[in-house]
């Protein structure tokens, strides 16, 4: 006679049995709070707080590497400024409620027997990148602010990729749960509710202080891009009013090996590529041209940011003068040698937006060499590290 | 376990078919991108976050949580719980800041706090602020009810 699968696997669970110990023993877990309510509520919080990373990211990573549909306006001047705020922010928040719903569910880790069929065999599996990926995000995120990098990938494309694996295994865990969560959510009748237990934590109490941890992390954190809040956040990687000329820098010239380069007295801004007349700028050629201002931000993608008084030539003038079309794109490029971010590309709204300049003074002052000297792109609504330092030409496409 | 955690019907298998596609997507992005990815680095360190956290941020969770419920008295028990999430998040938040493993060498501005200094201040808050609630709780608790 042949045994059908499921007999099979119910003999298997039996014959292992004797290996249920510990965690694994029916009542190894007393707390309440490992209900299915409690993991509702958490999970319902994770799913807009990781939907909201998920779309801030990728919008991050959409206006670094745009393809080719892809043209993100150049105002309002502090739309990324506002969700790469809110991107690191949320990441930040999501923390405490990750550890609180990994915390609630963590008796179904040892849940006996380990799947009852294939399909719950899936499912179960789904949830390795769903934790792995989850933790990782958060890691690295962390990580990354801190600019602390103990791995040797690259951050921004393993955080990218990481991402979809995990928002991946979320869709699949959403399907998953859905019926389960609608059900915990619904209303208890007052005549079945358990009177609360007056020696732990009860359901309110768990969420309430879930909510507690993730308010005082990002008052800890969130002054480093809103600026009246930066005496309160003392765990803020950045403070914006710190750094030279009061403002933070993201790479030193040092770091990026331009020490010599910028202060070579030969030094010229070159334009080249697709223009009617190619042109050569010294410092003082562009300090002699018509000056515009710009108070501006520099809102980087680690999620600090700082508002600037920026002054220095118009980059429209200057494509104007060498004759590029109005539609062109531009690639700023750096001194620096090497680095991913040595180059940039400017659309055509960022390139003749009134408000991007080639930025000589910053606050009142030159540029520090920190800050790009001798001249820097700043253009409104981009990412600092796309306000390429340190220029040397601009390249018409 | 009742069979109702067992997943089932359309709805899952078509969010089941779609995140996984999602997830061989995420995939094939590691290893198409593999110079920039490193996938052997990635893949440790993503399996690797989640046996850190089970092996290692879980249990200690619960150990902390047997050492509070044996030494912390009942009636101001879940106060003491809810200043230990608290402190517990804001510890792990606050960890590759106050480790001062990252910031830039030359970097003034990256970094520039004492975190330990803030860390211990919040923690000290957060500390005060569970001895009031459960000073306040213990009082309550030890009126005659009317």
């Amino acid at each position: 006679m042949v045994r059908k699968p499921r007999q099979t696997l119910d003999t298997l669970w039996a014959r292992l049995e004797p290996l249920r110990i510990g965690p694994f023993k029916d009542g190894a877990f007393t707390s309440k709070l490992h209900d299915e309510k409690t993991a509702a509520y958490l999970g319902m919080a994770l799913g807009i707080s990781f939907g909201v990373a998920f779309l801030t990211g990728l919008l991050s990573y959409g206006i670094q590497d745009p393809p080719a549909w892809f043209l993100w306006p150049s105002r309002p001047f502090n739309l990324y400024r506002i969700s790469q705020g809110l991107h690191v922010a949320t990441g930040i928040a999501t923390i405490p409620l990750l550890l609180a719903k990994l915390w609630t569910v963590f008796p179904k880790f040892f849940t006996w027997p380990p799947f009852q069929n294939p399909t719950h065999a899936f499912e179960r599996l789904s949830l390795l990148p769903l934790v792995g990926g989850s933790v990782f995000l958060l890691m690295s995120g962390l990580n990354n602010i801190a600019l602390w990098y103990p791995y040797n990938f690259f951050f921004r494309s393993a955080h990218f990729w990481a991402s979809w694996i995990t928002i991946g295994a979320m869709i699949v865990h959403i399907g998953a749960k859905a019926s389960i969560t609608r059900r915990s959510l619904r209303r208890t009748p007052q005549s079945q509710r358990q009177p609360e237990s007056t020696g732990g934590l009860t359901r309110r109490g768990f969420l309430g202080a879930v909510a507690a941890s993730v308010g005082v992390v990002t008052l800890a954190t969130v002054g480093q891009t809103i600026r009246p809040l930066r005496n309160l956040s003392l765990l803020a990687p950045r403070n914006p009013a710190v750094g030279p000329q009061g403002f933070p820098v993201n790479k030193t010239a040092r770091a990026a090996r331009v020490l010599e380069l910028a202060v070579d007295p030969s030094w010229r801004l070159r334009i080249e590529g697709a223009v009617k007349t190619p042109l050569s700028f010294s410092l003082g050629d562009l300090q002699a041209m018509k000056q515009r201002s710009a108070t501006l931000p520099i809102a980087c993608v680690e999620g600090w940011s700082a508002t600037v008084h920026w002054e220095g030539v118009p980059l429209s003038d200057l494509l104007d003068l060498a004759g590029a079309s109005r539609a062109a794109t531009v690639s700023a490029q750096s001194l620096q040698p090497k680095g991913l971010y040595r180059k940039s590309e400017l659309n055509r709204l960022h390139a003749f937006d009134p408000d991007t300049l080639v930025a000589l003074r910053v606050n009142g002052e030159p540029l520090h060499l920190d800050h790009g000297f001798p001249a820097r792109i700043v253009a409104p609504n981009r990412p600092g590290v796309m306000q390429t330092k340190w220029l040397s030409y601009l390249v018409v496409e | 376990m009742t069979e109702n955690q067992v997943p089932s019907g359309k709805a899952f298998w078509i969010c089941a078919a779609s995140g996984w596609g999602i997830i061989i997507f995420g995939l094939l992005g590691v290893f198409a991108e593999a110079n920039r990815t490193n996938p052997a680095q990635f893949g440790l360190w993503f399996v690797g976050s989640a046996i850190a956290h089970d092996a290692l941020v879980a249990p200690a969770a619960f150990v902390t949580a047997i050492i509070v419920g044996k030494v912390v008295p009942a009636t101001v028990r879940p106060v003491v719980q809810m200043g230990l999430i608290v402190a517990g998040s804001v510890a792990i938040v606050s960890l590759p800041f106050v480790l001062g493993l990252g910031g830039q060498a030359g970097n003034s501005s990256a970094l520039p706090r004492n975190y330990l200094g803030g860390l211990l201040t919040i923690q000290a808050m957060v500390a005060g602020i569970t001895i009031l609630a459960a000073l306040r709780r213990s009082k309550k608790l030890a009126q005659p009810s009317e």
